[in-house]
């Protein structure tokens, strides 16, 4: 990883609270990473470390209740374009919109574009993720794999500086899913975006992220961030495997175990 | 229990060529009686030519065309009312009122319900309103218009804006609760804040609920 360039974004000691009714609950406490530029970077850990809490954090949904989180050196404080999320749930596109429309709507109302340039992009948008034939058709009439191709699409296009991916693939199924991480991974060898990519499967982790922030849970804590450039396409080998394991028991292991092992 | 195999058979692997042609027919049309019957209008029709024939059955059998008047009756005086009568303009005259208290129903509704969504005591202030004022019958107020705006055309105005009002603004409002977390978020990650957000956003996304306040707020005007 080289650290010429300076970090896209930065999470600095943040600690995040949110109310219920009668309590305050700590989701994450005193987080610390950085995202450089092109980097695919993975939250990873088990329900309940707040890596999602995190990721609207970034998005500048949820206000930390102390730290900082820093976009290019400025700090956070609302939700915008520049920062374009893809969610867990179907529901993300506007029912009212066709595709064609769902793409261009966050273009037309964050003014960023001309209306001709919007057009194009649009349509190189929804060809880019292979739905060209579907460009008149409402999110109803799309099965869920497609609705989270319009989703990434649609965030795509606004060229954000990072893109905040919310478990996208998780209610998808298996052999879906599969294809679509395949995909992703070929838009990003276009266009070398930065991805923020919160996922509880080890498996898609690896596949997906070329690094890898561990949380352990209640309240979320940085347990380790590891490197996770394994060549691509070689999912059946040693490296992979190893990186699977490593994951595994920093996941489960209870307490220091693991601390005398060597380096895998 | 004794004749349970104790496993399943070995059998050999069978792989078949990809789509090889001819595929049987995936969909064809329904027959044109079978559409016709599924269209709702079609539906609403035949109710309705059933239930003008028990009518004129009833009037027929009853006889009495002061208290039941049969249908043919009916359609022959209302035609007598349109044709040289003053029916139409007192329907325009009517109309008009009830289009004047709409409009102003409407717009109130709008804002007390962008009021609600945009701050707390906005919302309280609209469910403790709508929970004192829906209830409250159109003809009971009526006395009290009339002491304030006189008779005609105030009064009247003024008690149709109370008949639209709540109920247009109540659907609305629980309409805007109902959009889903997700929904709220993309519209916020597109930058979109306050009202350009509610007409965006939140309007389209409640839009059904919106219309059935409006068909209830039209129902009551």
């Amino acid at each position: 990883m080289s650290a010429a360039a300076p970090p896209k974004l930065v999470v600095e000691d943040v600690t995040l609270r949110y109310r219920t009714a009668e309590r305050v609950v700590t989701a994450t406490s005193r987080v610390n990473f950085a995202v450089y530029p092109a980097e695919r970077f993975v939250l990873l850990g088990p329900s309940g470390c707040g890596k999602s809490t995190l990721l609207k954090a970034i998005g500048g949904f949820i206000r930390p209740a102390a730290g900082a989180i820093r976009l290019n050196g400025r700090p956070i404080e609302r939700p915008n374009v520049d920062r374009m999320m893809v969610f867990q749930e179907f529901d993300q596109l506007l029912p009212w919109k066709t595709v064609e429309q769902n793409v261009m709507f966050p273009m037309l109302a964050s003014g960023k574009w001309r209306a001709d340039d919007v057009r194009a992009r649009t349509s190189a948008a929804i060809e880019m993720v292979g739905l060209a034939q579907f460009r008149g058709a409402h999110p109803h009439t799309l099965s869920g794999g497609m609705k989270q191709r319009v989703a990434i699409a649609r965030a795509m296009a606004m060229e954000p500086e990072v893109l905040l991916m919310d478990e996208p693939f998780a209610a998808l199924d298996a052999l879906t899913r599969q294809l679509m991480q395949k995909e992703l991974l070929r838009l990003w060898e276009n266009t070398r975006f930065t991805m923020v990519f919160v996922t509880h499967s080890i498996e898609e982790a690896i596949v997906l992220g070329s690094r890898i922030l561990i949380l352990s849970p209640h309240p979320g804590r940085v347990r380790a961030e590891l490197n996770a450039q394994i060549d691509q396409g070689r999912e059946e080998s040693g490296a992979f495997k190893a990186l699977y394991d490593r994951i595994q028991s920093l996941l489960f292991e209870t307490g220091g175990a693991d601390e005398g092992r060597p380096n895998v | 229990m004794s004749d349970r195999p104790l496993a399943p058979p070995a059998r050999a692997d069978i792989e078949y060529a990809p789509s090889a042609g001819e595929t049987d027919e995936v969909s064809q049309p329904l027959p044109l009686s079978r559409r016709a019957l599924a269209l709702p209008w079609v539906h609403k029709l035949l109710i309705l030519i059933v239930l003008v024939g028990a009518w004129e059955a009833y009037a027929r059998f009853a006889n009495n065309p002061l208290l039941v008047p049969t249908f043919t009756q009916t359609v022959v005086a209302l035609r007598d009312a349109a044709v040289g009568g003053p029916l139409f303009q007192r329907v325009a005259v009517s109309l008009r009122i009830l289009l004047t208290g709409y409009a102003i129903g409407l717009a109130l509704a709008a804002a007390l319900t962008m009021l609600a969504v945009s701050f707390r005591i906005g919302s309280d202030l609209l469910s403790l309103l709508t929970a004192m004022f829906n209830p409250l019958p159109a003809i009971a107020l009526l006395p009290l218009a009339l002491l304030w705006f006189g008779l005609g055309y105030g009064s009247l105005v003024f008690v149709i804006v109370h008949s639209v009002l709540w109920p247009v603004a109540l659907n609305t409002l629980s309409g805007f609760r109902a959009v889903s977390e997700t929904l709220r978020m993309v519209g916020q990650n597109y930058g979109l804040r306050g009202v350009p957000y509610i007409v965006r956003i939140l309007v389209p996304a409640a839009f059904p609920s919106i219309l059935t306040g409006l068909k209830i707020g039209w129902a009551f005007a």
